[in-house]
């Protein structure tokens, strides 16, 4: 009763600031005009106007993992807007002291980041529809336009597009966690697009030439990620079937994925959700 | 009609690190009556009140709202409503969409964004964004979150900062009808002339210790008599007064000795052989008893009386006001003297207060006289008399206001004019009247009026 009351609060507190619409457009022009450059890209690649001749082999993706392949930009690339605004969600209490009529309003501070979760998995659901959409529909349409099945009419791709949807979802979870723990919204904000930006890229890439160090870098957030998804424009890149070898299983990483967003969450609420607020 | 709550403090302490923020602090606040909850800045008021409202753990002791833990209430904002400092909005957020907020949190119906906003007269920029508002306007929006649930209690802490004598006028009234519907109002602030008009009972909180509990009435009729008295050599006068077991205590501005007439405190000093650089009775206003008090000039033993309802209940006004004629040593109240105490003259002093120390039990006892003939007609916590007092101090509210701003501390003489017509004057006379009759207090034929107005034209 008081965690749905208090969920419905932290939902007006998002969409009662621009941030949430300003994050959800770049987010949708981010994702898609990516999606429809690298769809056009493929496209003319695949119908054989561009590269494939003079590169005398084989294209870079294999035809039928291509729809795929661009769908999941809207989770590999898209994934820090989610992660962004669960951030921004904890971090503007903070910045701004609204905490303190937030706690006066639901006291017990569990269940005030319970409420902000909950928010979340609707805000992370909506980023996540804006994200697919954003992908799928100029990468369907160029694509219909080379000649080339966008497999939208197969269960399988629903079923990508459904876990991408649950990866995105996850990441704003993370994102709530790591802005109560970390409660600096400029710091907050730097370390989200350091790691997932420039760390996490440097060691997935590290990775993929040694084994060992793939062996820890499969458990990272984004790598956990797209193995949730089931594939990566970057793994697709990385090599045709040998990344996915040292990946977990969908499931793996979907539970890695949300781990994180537990650990964060507990974590937040033992060490900072619940200090004085002055 | 929602109800008030009692809101208890017990024991309260509060440490930030090797910082004790509050200590021991143990208070009542009644329903029905508005409670002013006054010291300095840096006092603790914000640290007790956000003990209070559960957003800062208490090291010791607690604090409850009808015998409830903040964290603990049913419906928290419906029984409590709560404007701490007015800086806790998002500036892009509308006040709407502010209030909103909290409403769906607590549950409260959305139909009482419109009407708070209307009672604190914020409704035509209702859909402005915050961060545009000014600072009274932030203020109101702060009060109209706290009316939001139509709560039985207020915890409003220096609601008037910002708002301009209209606006303090309207919350004056606001806030006694809304303590006249038998709510329980408190609301904190560093300036008692800020809130004279419009409090019936006091909490006074200096450093971290509570000093002064009770009606604001009481506060001005409990008289006790405070000398200051300086010489040239400090120390000899010290031990003048340590050679004949009279209590004192070291302050900056002289050796402070309670319930001692100024004469009497000459004589010892000329027999001594102390040439004195000065000799002065504090006054009785209303604004120098809350400085003495809260710079430990003064002491007041409802600081001790732990929980006891001395907020508007006559047995302990009737307690409140015989216990200081009484000069006794005060052996809950903390030393606010010797912390108020300027540093340089702490070497000197730490002679001083060992002999106070060891004097203290050696003090002569001096009569408690049961005030009662003056009782009836000033006593707040008889039913009907607040509602009367505070329609007879609304009549001439804001003029005074202005006026205690315009010449305390700057102009002695119009500040001893003031004091000869104000109203505390004829309470304190009182009392004292009263023990010269049947007390033995220590020999004084001297006009009570002629010291007084010494007192306050020395200062």
């Amino acid at each position: 009763m008081s965690l749905l009351a208090a969920t419905r609060s932290e939902g007006t507190k998002v969409f009662s600031t621009s941030t949430w619409w300003i994050l959800a457009i770049v987010l949708a022009a981010y994702v898609g005009s990516t999606a429809a450059g690298l769809a056009w890209l493929f496209g003319a690649v695949q119908a054989g106007l561009v590269g494939a001749d003079a590169a005398g082999g084989a294209p870079p993706v294999a035809p039928g993992a291509l729809p795929l392949t661009l769908y999941s930009i809207a989770s590999s690339i898209g994934y820090v807007f989610p992660l962004l605004i669960g951030t921004l969600m904890s971090t503007a209490e903070f910045r701004h002291g609204t905490l303190t009529p937030t706690f006066l309003a639901t006291p017990r501070r569990g269940v005030a980041l319970g409420a902000k979760l909950s928010a979340a998995v609707l805000i992370g659901a909506i980023y996540g529809v804006i994200a697919l959409v954003a992908v799928v529909t100029p990468t369907a349409l160029v694509f219909v336009g080379f000649d080339i099945d966008p497999a939208l009419g197969q269960a399988d791709t629903w079923l990508f597009l459904a876990r991408s949807l649950l990866a995105l979802v996850l990441w704003t979870l993370v994102g709530v966690g790591l802005g109560a723990l970390i409660r600096n919204q400029v710091a907050a904000i730097v370390i989200v697009l350091a790691f997932t930006q420039v760390i996490e890229p440097i060691l997935r890439l590290a990775g993929s030439f040694v084994d060992w160090v793939n062996e820890v870098t499969r458990f990272l957030p984004g790598a956990a990620s797209d193995a949730l998804v089931g594939a990566s424009f970057y793994s697709a890149l990385a090599g045709a079937d040998g990344s996915a070898s040292g990946a977990l299983a969908w499931w793996q990483g979907g539970l890695v994925l949300l781990g994180f967003a537990v650990v964060f969450a507990v974590l937040a609420q033992l060490f900072s959700w619940r200090r004085d607020v002055d | 009609m929602p109800e008030g709550q009692i809101l208890e403090f017990s024991g309260l302490t509060k440490r930030f690190g090797a910082v004790t923020a509050i200590e021991s602090v143990s208070a009542r606040v009644e329903p029905g009556v508005v409670t002013g909850f006054l010291g300095p800045n840096g006092a603790g008021k914000t640290t007790t009140l956000r003990i209070l409202l559960g957003l800062v753990r208490a090291s010791a002791g607690t604090a409850t709202i009808g015998g409830v833990a903040y964290p603990e209430l049913q419906h928290p904002l419906r029984t409590v409503g709560a404007a701490l400092e007015a800086t806790s909005f998002h500036p892009a957020r509308t006040a709407h969409n502010h209030l909103k907020i909290m409403a769906q949190a607590a549950g409260i119906p959305l139909s009482r964004i419109e009407a708070s906003l209307a009672t604190v007269g914020l409704e035509s920029v209702a859909d402005r964004k915050v961060g545009g508002f000014s600072l009274g306007m932030r203020q109101r929006l702060g009060l109209a979150a706290a009316l939001l649930g139509d709560p039985g209690v207020l915890v409003l802490d220096e609601p008037v900062n910002g708002l301009d004598p209209e606006g303090i006028k309207w919350i004056r009234g606001l806030l006694r009808s809304l303590a006249a519907e038998g709510r329980t109002v408190l609301l904190s602030s560093h300036l008692l002339a800020e809130v004279q008009q419009t409090v019936d009972a006091v909490l006074i909180i200096s450093q971290g210790h509570l000093v002064y509990q009770g009606g604001l009435e009481e506060l001005s009729r409990s008289e006790q008599t405070v000398v200051v008295a300086d010489a040239p050599d400090r120390a000899a006068l010290a031990a003048a007064f340590a050679a004949v077991s009279l209590e004192f205590d070291a302050l900056r501005s002289g050796l402070v000795v309670r319930g001692r007439e100024p004469e009497e405190l000459g004589r010892i000093a000329l027999a001594a052989g102390v040439p004195l650089s000065s000799l002065a009775r504090r006054g009785g206003g209303l604004e120098e008893i809350f400085l003495d008090l809260v710079s430990g000039v003064r002491t007041h033993p409802s600081a001790e009386a732990a929980g006891a309802p001395a907020v508007g209940a006559p047995a302990a006004d009737a307690a409140a006001v015989s216990a200081p004629a009484a000069d006794a040593p005060e052996p809950g109240a903390p030393e606010p003297g010797a912390s108020s105490a300027d540093e340089d003259e702490v070497e000197a002093e730490i002679e001083i207060e060992a002999q106070a120390e060891a004097e203290a039990l050696a003090e002569p006892e001096a009569p408690t006289e049961p005030e009662t003939p003056t009782e009836p007609e000033t006593t707040p916590g008889a039913d009907a008399t607040p509602a009367a007092q505070r329609a007879a101090r609304a009549d001439h509210e804001l003029p005074e206001i202005d006026e205690l701003h315009d010449d305390d501390d700057t102009d002695a003489a119009l500040a001893s004019e003031r004091w000869a017509a104000a109203p505390p004057r004829s309470a304190f006379s009182g009392p004292t009247f009263d023990s010269l009759l049947f007390g033995p207090p220590p020999s004084d034929d001297t006009p009570r009026a002629d010291d007084e107005e010494e007192g306050g034209a020395a200062r």
